[in-house]
């Protein structure tokens, strides 16, 4: 496949729960593209969607410019591995792996030879034998994972597939599909609500809330230059804080809001009455001493240690924020705490419209 | 005073179709103390859950609550509070219903049931949500009816299992806050279940990191993060995971140095043990970039970088793996050639029968 | 154990004992009764087993012929219908309840299967189905009488199965939707998406796992068809004869009805149903998707 573009897709389920709300985007071929949003979001509806079992309200899907949108699932060739497994309780680990390969009338010999490849790649083949009741949760999702990957299709879609693992086996699959998808050159799309999932494997994700399409992006654009609150508080961890604050008339100075303390803005245009601004956890300076014109006075709440890094719950008047710094930074909940917000990791952020303000550059 | 209990957990065991699912638990929570069990699935720690609530009878060992041996209590009788997996708040009732269920349930008279009802609505700032509806509720209002519905029967400690493994990573975050803020107002001893291990790291005194039925390691997190005691402990806690090198240790035990397949001798601290160690452990945190010149940097090439937003995790070449570094975003470039440098301050010897040890700079202090 | 504990526990007991007294009696007094001679069908104080057991009455069930000898030792006549064949009753009713339960099973799997895949008639569809079926089919009888005797279904093989499996496709289409839901969609969404059809993803990965489902409400269906008597009164006048018809058919007119003639009909007439039944329970097993699939 070469391109994967979807038009405008709207679905609306009976109760009127809007699961897709006019979205549009498009895929390359070899890109790993992931759809990244809170549960409920309607990521799930999206893929099922592009596979064909379940039609669309308005809307086209087109794969390799070929309109599929009405198209059985058997036609469109592409690949799902669904988020609650289904792996067929009757058959074998490799009857289970084995079976789109059998669909599609491959003989037994290559089909043995395939299925011990991929088998091998997530390292299940010593399971193959057994029913899919014997298997840990781990065990299944990669034999899930195998089937997917068994009949090379044009394009690979999984829907959370890591989401209902332990952290730590989470850790060792991200690493397997990451170089699954360097060494085959798949395209793939990847559903999630892990943001740490979405920005480690992707090239491009795109944010997906309540139906619609918040962002796309690489995962430095959507990091660094988030469009709307709902990216900015998502990605990262600990998120984007954002303190609410008046600008003055020159849009030079910063009123926090709700207190007189004023902080220099970034360079933006013109800014409007109402706007928060947006700064990640590790760009805040945080001090012992008054800094310059950016910098507040605050007090620590609670501090995270997290080992490799301190998360600092601070508090700027009214307004809780969070600060990340290093594991030996002298700063504590007692003594004196100065906050930095630098002019240059400032996000300026409209709250009529909930939209980022362009930076002036 | 209540919610200030300790609980002490002697010789816990427990087996099911002759597996041991708990095989000798000690444990002993301090009053006030926010302590988490933390482990995989499966290595015993919802039978442990169990067991301490009264759901389950163990097979041998002691529960002491607050003093008192609870072993044949009747869970209503032990004077615990569970929080569940799902809050499992009641959609068709009110708040307020939600809140004064327990105590209807034990037979509190009205007056008293709305007494209690407005003084743990006040604590946790429930006041304006007493009226609506349990179905109504976002998390984190679910997350805080369902704590007060416990907590306003006044148990002695708050348990909770794997509360948050159900969100979004976004929402756990504020749902942590929520929580320490809790525990902090009312001093509650809290034990919490989990396998998350940064929600672990963030939220406790200590943590108890639990496989295949024991306890390996009880620490604070820095202890546990800095000093693991065991091969499994060092690979759950911390992510990016523990880098994991093979090793050659030269030299005289009480002076010796370590080599490695990029290194040349990196000077430790006296080693205790007998034995070669299988494996030297470092965390990506602990690897840094160094001026080429430094004595013992490494030349190395960066193979792949994962953005991860606030930090970016550098793989580079070593031996016939990769190995992860943390770093500034853009520090480093994909295929550029780095110099690294491992801090020996940091560095962990996994021993052949998987202990660790720390053995630290020349000239540390005797572990 | 406290006093009170004693007390209670001996409680549940009996009325454990009281409800089984109260569900094996009639199956008691049927099998009793079967074997009993003519003066202790009916007597007063009751025979609980006969004192002179005697295969009378199972005679006249399977050699008509037998029925005369009877008439001729007790007094008065015997309605004409006691000489009629069990074995004419016994064909009739397989054929009927056998092509009615497969009719009602097939047609059902298909409705089942569009409720639960395809939400056809909204989300309390094979409920509302059902409670067009509580009303009792007495308030139906007669325009089901006119409507058959219109369509020339009367005491017909083809009426009859109508009849039943449009009385039971209510029940069947109510049991198999909640097999079909047990069956995640997404099993057949792999097969979908890998290749099949719907109706071969359907037919290779739903259908066996639904088996054993569909093999239990087969046996429920066919329960009801077998001993359904009204619609068999009815909508049939002689050349059709259920088993439950043949037990009434068992009445003389001096005499009054011939219960033990009638129990013995009774007591061999389960025995298909047992059969049935012990054939296929290899069949209903339980919890086959568990651990393939997670909630």
């Amino acid at each position: 496949m070469d391109r994967l573009t979807i038009r405008n897709l709207s679905k609306t389920f009976p109760g009127n729960v809007r699961a897709l709300d006019d979205v549009s985007f498009s895929v390359a071929k070899g890109e790993f593209f992931s759809v990244l949003g809170p549960t409920n979001a309607g990521k799930s509806t999206l893929l099922k969607l592009i596979a064909g079992l379940i039609g669309v309200d308005a809307g086209r899907v087109l794969i390799d410019d070929a309109d599929m949108t009405q198209a059985e699932p058997r036609l469109r060739r592409v690949s799902l591995l669904f988020q609650n497994i289904a792996l067929f309780p009757t058959l074998s680990g490799f009857d289970n792996i084995a079976y789109p390969l059998r669909l599609a009338g491959v003989d037994e010999a290559a089909i043995r030879v395939r299925v011990a490849e991929v088998a091998a790649t997530v390292n299940v083949g010593h399971l193959l034998g057994r029913l899919p009741r014997t298997y840990s949760g781990g065990e299944q999702q990669r034999v899930a994972i195998s089937r997917a990957l068994a009949h090379r299709s044009r394009l690979l879609m999984l829907d959370e597939p890591l989401t209902n693992l332990d952290a730590r086996l989470r850790i060792g699959l991200r690493r397997q599909f990451r170089s699954l998808h360097r060494d085959s050159g798949q395209t793939i799309v990847y559903v999630t609500h892990d943001q740490v999932e979405a920005m480690s494997l992707s090239d491009r994700i795109l944010i997906f809330n309540e139906g619609r399409v918040e962002q796309i992006g690489t995962p430095r654009e959507v990091y660094h230059s988030p469009a709307t609150r709902f990216v900015a508080e998502f990605i990262g961890t600990p998120p984007m804080n954002m303190i609410d604050c008046v600008p003055s008339a020159d849009s030079r100075m910063l009123t926090i809001a709700g207190s007189n303390l004023s902080v220099q803005a970034g360079s933006f245009a013109a800014l409007p009455d109402r706007v928060a601004v947006g700064i990640r956890p590790e760009d805040v300076a945080v001090s012992r001493h008054a800094g310059d014109a950016t910098s507040l006075p605050g007090s620590v709440v609670w501090i995270e240690r997290l080992g490799s890094r301190n998360v600092l719950d601070f508090r700027i008047g009214s307004h809780a924020a969070r600060a990340v710094v290093p594991v030996d930074h002298p700063v504590d909940t007692t003594g004196p705490a100065w906050f930095g917000l630098p002019a240059a990791r400032q996000h300026m952020l409209d709250r009529v419209t909930d939209r980022f303000v362009q930076r002036q550059e | 005073m209540t919610g200030q209990a300790g609980l002490e957990l002697r010789g816990l065991r427990k087996s099911f179709d002759g597996t041991r699912a708990v095989d000798g638990v000690d444990l002993a929570v301090a009053p006030g103390e926010f302590l988490s069990i933390l482990g995989p699935s499966g290595c015993g720690k919802s039978t442990l859950l169990s067991m301490i609530t009264g759901l389950t009878t163990q097979d041998g060992g002691d529960i002491i609550v607050d003093g008192r041996v609870v072993n044949d209590l009747a869970p209503q009788e032990r004077r615990l509070g569970l929080v569940f997996q799902d809050y499992a708040v009641f959609s068709r009732l009110s708040v307020r219903q939600n809140l004064a269920f327990g105590l209807k349930a034990r037979g509190m008279k009205q007056a008293e049931r709305e007494m209690r009802v407005a003084a743990i609505a006040m604590q946790l700032d429930l006041e304006a949500l007493l009226p609506r509806s349990g179905a109504t509720l976002n998390m984190s209002e679910m997350q805080r009816v369902a704590i007060a519905r416990v907590l306003v029967t006044e148990p002695d400690i708050l348990l909770l299992d794997e509360p948050m493994s159900n969100l979004d990573a976004s929402v756990r975050m504020s749902l942590r806050t929520e929580l320490k803020h809790i525990q902090a107002s009312l001093n509650q001893t809290i034990l919490y279940v989990t396998h998350d291990q940064a929600e672990a790291m963030a939220m406790s005194d200590r943590i108890a990191v639990m496989n295949a039925g024991r306890i390996l390691q009880l620490g604070s997190p820095e202890d546990i993060y800095r000093r693991p005691s065991s091969r499994f402990v060092a690979e759950f806690i911390g992510d990016p995971p523990m880098n994991l090198l093979a090793c050659e240790l030269r030299g005289d035990r009480s002076d010796g140095s370590v080599v490695t397949a990029l290194h040349g001798p990196i000077a430790v601290g006296p080693c205790r043990f007998e034995g070669a160690p299988s494996r030297l452990g470092i965390r990506p945190h602990d690897v840094r970039l160094a001026h080429d010149d430094s004595p013992q940097a490494a030349r190395t090439r960066v193979v792949y970088i994962e953005n991860i937003g606030a930090e970016h995790i550098a793989y580079v070449e070593y031996g016939d793996g990769l190995l992860a570094m943390a770093t500034r975003p853009d520090q480093v470039r994909e295929g550029e050639t780095v110099s690294i440098v491992l801090d020996p301050k940091a560095l962990h010897f996994i021993l052949a029968d998987d202990t660790v040890v720390q053995p630290g700079a020349p000239g540390a202090q005797h572990g | 154990m406290s006093k009170t504990n004693i007390w209670v526990t001996g409680l549940k007991r009996s009325a454990v004992v009281v409800a089984m007294l109260i569900s094996f009696f009639p199956i008691f007094w049927l099998i009793s009764t079967s074997f009993k001679p003519y003066e202790e069908w009916a007597s007063w104080p009751p025979v609980w087993v006969s004192e002179r057991p005697t295969l009378q009455n199972f005679r006249i069930v399977f050699f008509p012929e037998a029925a005369g000898e009877f008439a001729a030792a007790e007094q008065g006549s015997l309605d004409y219908k006691v000489s009629g064949s069990a074995w004419k009753a016994f064909a009739d009713s397989t054929i009927i309840s056998s092509v009615a339960t497969l009719l009602s099973v097939v047609f059902g799997t298909l409705a089942a299967y569009s409720i639960s895949r395809f939400g056809t008639g909204g989300p309390n569809y094979s409920f509302q189905f059902l409670t067009v079926r509580m009303m009792p089919p007495i308030a139906v009888v007669v325009p089901m009488v006119a409507l058959f005797a219109v369509l020339r279904l009367s005491d017909t093989y083809s009426g009859m199965i109508l009849a039943y499996t449009a009385f039971t496709l209510p029940f069947s289409i109510w049991m198999i939707r909640s097999f079909i839901e047990d069956i995640p969609s997404e099993l057949e969404g792999v097969a979908m998406v890998h290749g099949a059809s719907r109706l071969r993803a359907f037919l290779t990965v739903t259908l066996p796992l639904v088996k054993g489902g569909l093999l239990s409400t087969a046996l429920f269906i066919f329960i009801l068809n077998w001993s359904e008597f009204l619609f068999a009164l009815v909508l049939t006048s002689g050349k059709i004869v259920t088993v439950t018809l043949q037990v009434a058919n068992y009445v003389s007119a001096s005499s009054g009805k011939l219960y033990g003639v009638q129990a013995a009909m009774g007591t061999v007439s389960t025995i298909p149903v047992i059969l049935f039944g012990y054939l296929i329970q290899r069949h209903l097993v339980r919890g086959l998707t568990f651990g393939a699939v997670k909630r």
